[in-house]
């Protein structure tokens, strides 16, 4: 099976012409560095992407604080972190590199915030 | 009020001057409208900033923290919802703020402004006025900061990072986008961007279009896609009427520069930032100036850079005040070469050590070209690269600085020029 494919790993973007027999890799073409031979295995074998999104806050200065995930996860996945990400509340205040949900998905990758919230001031 | 350096704009490139400027030894005022530090980074909540610098792939909050972080450890004056309004030739800066209206004295000055989007009144698109017309950073900071979606059926106008980048956060939170939608025969953002927002998805785009319609009275209620020739022009005939409620336009960013222009900075008539030289300095004496409202970074390492150059050049101005009025030689270009920063080279002392450019393209060429900067005697910089591409700028940097040798023997002219096959 042939694939083509961007590499990812820097701001060239080489398109790649990956040959694959089943999961065996049998050639690389149209890479202009190692780092795109190793890109096109895991791309074609398991595609993963850093997944960023928002968890809503309560009590603080603002409604949201923007997360990451701790490792890239299979982009098939990602989905399923929006849609936890969309369930998750936290409170006020909450500081930044904060772990929001430890392993949801089993795979050892955790939720962590990136940005902070500081609690709404009560007296006007 | 005094101070050696204060700089306008708490952005990553401001944050990095104060820094800069603070550890060279001057006393530091950093000036913010909005209530937070950060910039535009804390709304930037995707990653891939910070690869050069960190080494690690940040989102763009984590990565303005770490700054935050390095201005807390120092001794610099913050204030925070306070927006310059003007400032003198002689350096009075007036402040705007929940205090009132304040003047602070500053024996050099940072602008740091950052840029602002183009709208629909700068792209001329007929039809009526209906709401749901945004610019991407909008919706970015309805979506990011605000939390509520501004529509759900949404076409992007302009392929730029912001857009594409806008494009995969709107599917995440459950909208849909049925087309990116570029005028260009090309991608005006980065590949990787196109394969991780619109690939992804399956979000189509559509090279060498536009939008020729905007309809709907209260909401929008859809455009007209036409597609367009090399010369923009669009064939009505080929166009398609697709039904949406939120048109995104994300078609440039304009160096923001109002204070700038007010106090009289020359401004480089293509980019629209000043014209600098490579410690920052603009045409006004001990006015310096950093980052996107120079011109626009692709990458935020370089912003960081930039804002560091120009502070730590602004503490040493406030610290010498002389010896800043020194010659300078003005850099020229050619095409594809579409712009060069800076645009002179100072000549004074503390000039001679290595020497940075940054080049922009005006069309993309795939295959090899080589970069050349020469005086009508020697050619001082040549080197090939494997592509130039209007999306990526081009860093080039020069060691040793030829400085030196420009003291003693001063060209008449300093040329940039590109060699490609067209
Ligand atoms: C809407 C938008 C979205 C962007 N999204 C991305 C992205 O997704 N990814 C990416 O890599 N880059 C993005 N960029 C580019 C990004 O701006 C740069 O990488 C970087 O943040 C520029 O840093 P800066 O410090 O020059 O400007 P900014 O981060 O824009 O900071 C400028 C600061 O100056 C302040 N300011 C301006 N005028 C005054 C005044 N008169 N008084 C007081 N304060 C003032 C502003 O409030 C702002 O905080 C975006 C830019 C914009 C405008």
């Amino acid at each position: 099976m042939m694939h083509e494919i961007y590499c990812l790993r820097c701001p060239r973007g080489c398109l790649l012409q990956v040959e694959m027999n089943g999961d065996v890799l049998i050639s690389v073409k149209g890479n202009s560095c190692r780092m795109g031979e190793e890109f096109a295995i895991q791309e074609v074998n398991d595609p993963r992407r850093l997944f960023t999104s928002l968890v809503r806050v309560t009590g603080g200065k603002t409604p949201l604080v923007p997360v990451v995930t701790s490792a890239p996860v299979p982009r098939r996945e990602i989905f399923e972190w929006a849609k936890l990400c969309r369930k998750l509340v936290v409170r006020a205040p909450v500081r930044v590199e904060e772990i929001v949900a430890q392993n949801p998905f089993g795979n050892g990758i955790d939720l962590v915030t990136t940005w902070f919230v500081e609690e709404e001031n009560v007296c006007h | 009020m005094r101070y050696d350096v204060v700089v306008i704009g708490a952005g990553p490139a401001g944050m990095a001057a104060a820094i800069a400027a603070y550890d060279e030894g001057a006393t530091v005022l950093l000036l913010e409208r909005n209530s937070e530090l950060g910039g535009i980074l804390p709304q930037c909540i995707h990653a891939g900033f910070g690869a050069r610098r960190f080494k690690k792939d940040l989102p763009g909050p984590l990565y303005a923290y770490y700054f935050v972080q390095e201005i807390e450890k120092r001794s610099i004056d913050v204030w925070l919802e306070s927006f310059v309004m003007d400032i003198s030739p002689s350096r009075r800066v007036t402040v705007l703020s929940t205090r009132g209206y304040e003047e602070v004295e500053a024996r050099s000055i940072v602008l740091a402004m950052g840029c602002r989007e183009r709208t629909r009144s700068q792209l001329n698109i007929p039809g009526t006025h209906p709401a749901g017309v945004y610019t991407a950073g909008t919706v970015q900071r309805m979506i990011n900061r605000e939390g509520w979606m501004p529509g759900k059926r949404f076409v992007i106008l302009g392929s730029g990072d912001i857009g594409m980048i806008m494009a995969r956060r709107i599917t995440l939170e459950g909208g849909e986008v049925v087309r990116v939608v570029e005028a260009l025969p090309y991608l005006t953002g980065l590949r990787r961007n196109y394969v991780q927002c619109l690939q992804d998805f399956g979000i189509p785009l559509f090279l060498s279009h536009t939008v020729t319609r905007i309809d709907g009275y209260e909401r929008v209620e859809g455009v007209e896609i036409s597609p367009v020739d090399e010369n923009f022009c669009a064939d009505k005939s080929k166009s398609e009427w697709v039904a949406c409620d939120t048109l995104l336009l994300s078609v440039g960013l304009i160096p923001e520069n109002e204070l700038s222009r007010r106090i009289g900075v020359v401004l480089d008539p293509v980019i629209g930032g000043p014209v600098v030289d490579q410690h920052g300095q603009t045409s006004v004496y001990g006015v310096f100036a950093a980052g996107n409202v120079v011109h626009i970074y692709d990458l935020v390492d370089d912003v960081s850079q930039d804002g560091e150059n120009a502070g730590r050049s602004a503490a040493r101005f406030a610290r010498s005040l002389a010896g800043w009025q020194e010659p300078s030689l003005s850099v020229h270009w050619r095409a594809p070469i579409r712009s060069v920063v800076p645009q002179r080279v100072f000549l004074g002392e503390g000039s001679e050590k290595s020497l940075s450019f940054f080049l922009r393209v005006s069309t993309p060429c795939e295959s090899s070209v080589t970069l050349r900067l020469k005086s009508e005697k020697r050619v001082f910089y040549e080197k090939r690269f494997p592509y130039a591409r209007p999306a990526e700028m081009i860093h080039v940097h020069i060691e040793p600085s030829p400085v030196s040798h420009w003291l003693q023997y001063p060209p008449k002219s300093l040329v940039w020029e590109m060699d490609y096959d067209a």
